[in-house]
């Protein structure tokens, strides 16, 4: 894609990265258009996560470049939010400080409506001054959502935030994360080891090889949405399609 | 257990004590340096000015010993959380601190210091000082790295991530090495009034037993355990105060 494509929100240039002398990135290459939702896959240990934080900054990058484009326009406070696998909230705050963190760091004040209509979306208004300790697992979750949105960004990436979780909260977030990103057309990066969960959020799915990682299979999923949970014959062939992707890394 | 038995407990143990006591004293040909329990009552009530005004005088050398060893230490444990270098600097001169016992301390520091109040606040200060030393500066590093990750991707710099989750993170063993501190604090001073016996519960205690006045040793003692217990619940009330949270949640 050339460079200055004003349609692609993530680019992700030749980034490699070592920990003590083992590759762990080799040279990954890829772009994630503006509203795109991508899913990173690959096989345990492939170094996804280490992608993931590369390219939301908090690790530094051994060589190549992560550029993240902001939307036009766009007010935009940060280019790029994380969630993480933990929803890591701060048990000493409440859930409307928590959401808000993101905002007293960087001094920036919010407006009360914004926060209301987060809590609002999250079925969470009457939540706002509980502490995370009288939240249950899928409710931190959202919160740590939450405290991403607040930042407003235009690309937000996630990192397997609904592995730790039933599966009942599992799908329900699943259907909240659709839900958002179809509010706020904004471009998501997520990563799962679950292929289900990968054939029913993705727009494309990136499939990374073992150590050192670089993307193997850049697999587009065509099928419409709403998409059903289950037993539909265009899903059953995209996990197919992925599930032997994903053989083909291990193997 | 039921808070009527919480509270039933402590109390029935107490008053198995004083059962003992008085049993022990009786059994005794000497009473004069172990008295019943009417003695040191009435010793208390009877001269119960001097006993404020002793009380008073120690609480005012430990209160600052307390205040200026915690400062010292707190300063120094936020610059040890940072630097190895000060760390391995301090660390061991803060045991062989902790190693030298109060009492062999004690005579030091009065011909440094003099007879007067600022040695028995330096002896108070100097066994405050160890316990935030030893603890803080690890609970300070320790922050899981996945919190540390969460704060870089807001674009936290350093004084926030110390203002907003470090200090947050090393308040349960800071309030625990205070509330150890505010008991040694009364021991450090009581040990200086030991020295130069001019004022205060160590003053009393050492012309009690010189003078063989039981009831009055048994109700020195009592002040002394009540200082304590005073400073511990004061330490105890600010950490129920500001510890709130339960650290299990992330």
């Amino acid at each position: 894609m050339p460079e200055n494509d004003p349609e692609i929100a993530l680019r992700v240039t030749n980034v490699s990265l070592s920990f003590g002398g083992i590759n762990v990135l080799k040279s990954v290459s890829f772009c994630v258009k503006r509203g795109e939702f991508a899913v990173l896959m690959g096989p345990n240990g492939c170094g996804k996560t280490t992608l993931l934080r590369v390219v939301a900054g908090v690790q530094a990058q051994g060589g190549g470049d992560v550029a993240i484009a902001p939307a036009g326009g766009s007010r935009s406070r940060r280019d790029l939010a994380m969630v993480f696998q933990k929803p890591l909230l701060l048990p000493w705050l409440s859930v409307e400080d928590n959401i808000r963190l993101p905002l007293a760091v960087n001094r920036s004040a919010g407006t009360p409506d914004e926060l209301s209509d987060l809590l609002k979306l999250a079925g969470l208004e009457d939540r706002r001054k509980s502490t995370p300790d009288q939240l249950s697992g899928g409710e931190r979750q959202k919160v740590a959502i939450l405290r991403a949105l607040v930042q407003d960004p235009s690309v937000l990436v996630l990192d397997e935030p609904f592995s730790a979780l039933d599966p009942v909260a599992h799908t329900h977030l699943q259907d909240y994360l659709l839900s958002i990103w179809a509010l706020r057309k904004m471009t998501i990066v997520f990563v799962t080891h679950d292929i289900e969960e990968a054939a029913y959020l993705g727009d494309r799915v990136l499939v990374l090889t073992r150590k050192p990682s670089v993307v193997k299979d850049d697999i587009t999923i065509g099928l419409p949405r709403p998409r059903p949970h289950a037993d539909d014959p265009g899903r059953e062939a995209i996990v197919l399609g992925l599930r032997r992707a994903l053989v083909g890394v291990k193997s | 257990m039921t808070t009527a038995a919480k509270w039933f407990l402590p109390s029935a143990g107490l008053a198995l004590v004083l059962v003992f006591w008085q049993a022990y004293v009786y059994s005794q040909p000497n009473k004069f340096l172990k008295p019943p329990i009417g003695d040191v009552y009435h010793e208390l009530v009877v001269n119960r000015e001097q006993y404020l005004d002793a009380g008073a005088a120690t609480m005012e050398e430990a209160g600052l010993g307390f205040a200026v060893g915690n400062f010292l230490a707190v300063i120094l444990a936020v610059w040890m959380a940072y630097s190895e270098g000060v760390a391995r600097l301090v660390y061991p001169y803060a045991i062989a601190l902790k190693a030298t016992p109060v009492v062999a301390l004690a005579p030091l520091l009065v011909s440094l210091f003099g007879l007067g109040t600022t040695s028995k606040i330096v002896c108070a200060a100097i066994v405050c000082f160890f316990p935030v030393i030893v603890q803080v500066p690890d609970s300070l590093r320790r922050i899981p790295d996945e919190l540390l990750d969460l704060f870089k991707s807001f674009g936290a710099s350093e004084r926030d991530i110390f203002l907003r989750l470090r200090i947050y993170f090393a308040a349960p063993s800071f309030f625990g090495a205070l509330k150890t501190s505010s008991t040694l604090s009364v021991v450090g001073a009581i040990v200086g009034e030991f020295m130069s016996p001019d004022r205060g519960v160590g003053r009393d205690l050492v012309y009690a037993t010189a003078n063989g006045e039981g009831a009055k040793l048994v109700a020195t003692t009592l002040i002394s355990t009540a200082i304590g217990i005073l400073f511990f619940s004061v330490v105890y009330g600010c950490e129920r105060a500001f510890v709130t949270w339960k650290s299990d949640t992330l």
